[in-house]
């Protein structure tokens, strides 16, 4: 099956990289453009290159939140039309991308299509960013760590062995340890644990989370949904090494008297390295129902995206693996599930481990 | 077009025909998808103006269509004289002319805005059988014939009886991987008439046909259809169910990538089957990439695989 391919260099046009590729399909993306320049440059560059190079027969261009007029893009695309050959204008694809939403201004895209152009629309302006994928500042990525170690009475823990974990560089371990300074211990060897749960840090990660996780929330589209179990289940059989559960399902697993009755939600924490892995092909296996949510949509599933170098996950008795507990209580609190997420982090603080 | 109801159709056919000939009728077509999902519903009705029946086994059909065709005549049956072969042939009519066995119930007026009528197929009687036949039926009025197609053979596969009733009917998965194998790609070509009111493409017909099959099955995981399409298929097709099983979902992924053929199977379903739910058009795709994930690309896995 088919993957949908970030970033990919074709030669066909020197020094040019697609956005992304899905089989014959290459998707561009404009990102908040003011003026008609880009959008016509765009155009006529995807045109040239399903002009001169038969592996692509399809380009889509995504605008993500343009700053021109409805009436300016009719006019683009009416020029196109009446400057390119006919059987190049009719692969070309016009969609405009707002927030979640996605709609296609012009052509015509497939199911697959469509949903590969909400995941290349959003991933874009994260890729975009100097330094590649987005982390968030490093002290909650640290701050993340230490937590997980508290919780696991794993006690103190080196720079060294803080900027191995969290792929970044001493200085960085100094820096963020320093804000973090009123809540850890530091021993005589130089290496630090937090006191106790950091109440104030934590509030700031929580309000955080969603933007340092790169949380994307899908909605089932079916009208017959499949129960969280049953997206367990399929989750399972994949048995996908990147991926734990977290949520409802992983706080389950660390304390299986979390007073919530079902499961509102599956939650997925994606182990994210180098290269962006096919989540939407991970998504697909679970259920091709889910699509990415609307606002005010009920969300079914979520998935947040880990960057540091080690997981933490821990593989459970019934064969799949759980996210560390301040992932799955961090998703707590994305669910609003505010009296669980307390609940969760109390037993967090006085779990004696064997 | 005919709202049928399923039970009382299974009721009357199996009264109709003699009880010998039973075993070798197996209902095919939107009215077996119907019995077997809404026969406990009396209110639910299907959109029909055919009942498709296949004798079988093969070497059977003849026998046991001649003693069931004879009956029905005796009792009152009439025959629809609608078609290109109305006429009934001699030792002389070649086979691919002579008339299909098409026939009203008694109690039915052929004029009637509501009738339906029974028709009757066989299976084809190897792999090798080409795409369509025609088997000849000799009664003493004249010869019909009764034609099978390629894929009748996965579409009757280890059918279900109907409680009671000595019929038996296809199993809707078995009628979804026929009509699968039958279209690996979207054809153009038209169904003869229209379609509640559309020129609808045969393919996206039947295509729209698995569809509705996987929203009424309300399935949460449609893995367990694998088990018996591969033992079908390999039963059926000994010599050539991987080639066939490579490709079964091509048609369909075709559909699902065509906004306008998926609108006009939706327009089959919502017009069928499915006229009782409000499912949408996304809605139907959706249960199409669900088969995709769920036994279609496992199927021609394990094609690929070849055990």
């Amino acid at each position: 099956m088919e993957e949908l391919r970030f970033n990919q260099k074709l030669d066909v046009i020197p020094a040019f990289k697609a956005d992304a590729v899905l089989n014959g399909t290459v998707f561009e993306v404009v990102s908040e453009s003011r003026g008609t320049r880009s959008l016509r440059a765009s155009l006529f560059r995807l045109a040239a290159l399903i002009a001169e190079e038969r592996e692509f027969n399809r380009a889509v261009l995504i605008l993500v939140s343009p700053e021109v007029s409805r009436q300016r893009l009719k006019d683009e695309w009416r020029l196109a039309s009446v400057t390119l050959r006919p059987e190049v204008f009719e692969s070309l694809v016009l969609v405009v991308a707002e927030g979640y939403s996605i709609e296609v201004f012009a052509g015509h895209l497939t199911e697959r299509e469509h949903d590969a152009a909400g995941i290349v629309a959003s991933e874009s302006g994260r890729r975009k960013r100097p330094g590649g994928v987005r982390k968030g500042p490093a002290v909650f990525e640290i701050l993340r760590v230490l937590l997980t170690r508290w919780s696991r009475r794993e006690g103190p823990i080196t720079s060294k062995e803080l900027a191995a974990i969290c792929d970044c560089t001493y200085p960085t371990v100094a820096a963020s340890l320093r804000e973090l300074d009123r809540h850890i211990v530091r021993h005589s060897d130089r290496s630090v644990e937090l006191e106790k749960f950091p109440k104030d840090a934590w509030f700031k990660l929580v309000a955080s989370a969603e933007k340092i996780r790169s949380t994307h929330l899908y909605a089932d589209r079916s009208g017959i949904p499949r129960s969280p179990e049953a997206l367990m289940k399929r989750l399972e059989r994949l048995n996908r090494y990147e991926v734990a559960v977290g949520g409802v399902v992983g706080a389950r697993h660390y304390y299986p008297g979390l007073d919530l009755v079902g499961t509102p939600r599956v939650d997925l924490t994606v182990k994210r390295e180098g290269a962006l892995p096919a989540t939407s092909e991970l998504i697909r296996k679970i259920d091709p129902a889910l699509k990415p949510a609307k606002p005010g949509e009920t969300v079914a599933l979520a998935v947040h995206y880990l960057h540091r170098k080690e997981s933490f996950f821990v593989r459970t008795q019934k064969d799949w693996q759980a996210a560390d507990e301040i992932e799955c209580l961090l998703d707590l609190h994305e669910s609003r599930l505010e009296a669980q997420a307390l609940e969760f982090q109390q037993y967090l603080s006085r779990r004696e481990i064997k | 077009m005919s709202q049928l109801s399923p039970s009382a159709v299974f009721a009357q056919i199996s009264e109709a025909v003699p009880t010998s000939c039973h075993e070798n009728i197996v209902v095919i077509g939107s009215l077996a998808a119907g019995y077997h999902y809404f026969h406990d519903d009396g209110s639910m009705g299907v959109r029909t103006k055919d009942v498709d029946c296949v004798l079988e086994p093969f070497q059977q059909a003849v026998n046991a269509g001649k003693d069931t065709v004879r009956a029905l005549l005796d009792a009152g049956w009439k025959r629809r004289m609608i078609g290109d072969h109305i006429e009934l042939g001699d030792e002389s009519t070649p086979e691919d002319e002579l008339p299909a066995v098409r026939l009203y119930p008694p109690d039915i007026d052929p004029e009637e805005e509501g009738a339906w009528f029974i028709e009757f197929l066989t299976v084809p009687e190897n792999e090798d059988s080409p795409a369509k036949k025609w088997t000849r039926l000799p009664l003493d009025e004249g010869h019909f014939g009764i034609p099978s197609f390629r894929f009748l053979s996965i579409a009757a596969y280890e059918p279900i009886n109907a409680e009671g009733l000595g019929i038996r009917y296809a199993r809707p998965e078995m009628m979804a991987l026929a009509n699968l194998l039958e279209h690996p790609e979207i054809k153009d070509a038209p169904m003869k008439g229209p379609f509640a009111g559309r020129t609808i493409k045969r393919s996206n017909k039947d295509l729209g046909r698995v569809l509705a099959i996987a929203v009424l099955s309300g399935l949460d995981d449609f893995s367990g259809w694998l088990p018996q399409w591969k033992k079908a298929l390999q039963a059926c097709f000994p010599a050539s169910w991987k080639e066939l099983s490579s490709r079964a979902g091509n048609g369909l992924q075709e559909l699902l990538d065509s906004g306008e053929d998926l609108e006009e199977a939706h327009h089959t379903c919502a017009n069928g089957l499915l006229s009782s739910r409000a499912v949408t058009v996304e809605q139907l795709g959706i249960a199409g990439q669900r088969l995709q994930v769920d036994v279609i690309e496992p199927m021609g896995e394990w094609a690929e695989g070849g055990d």
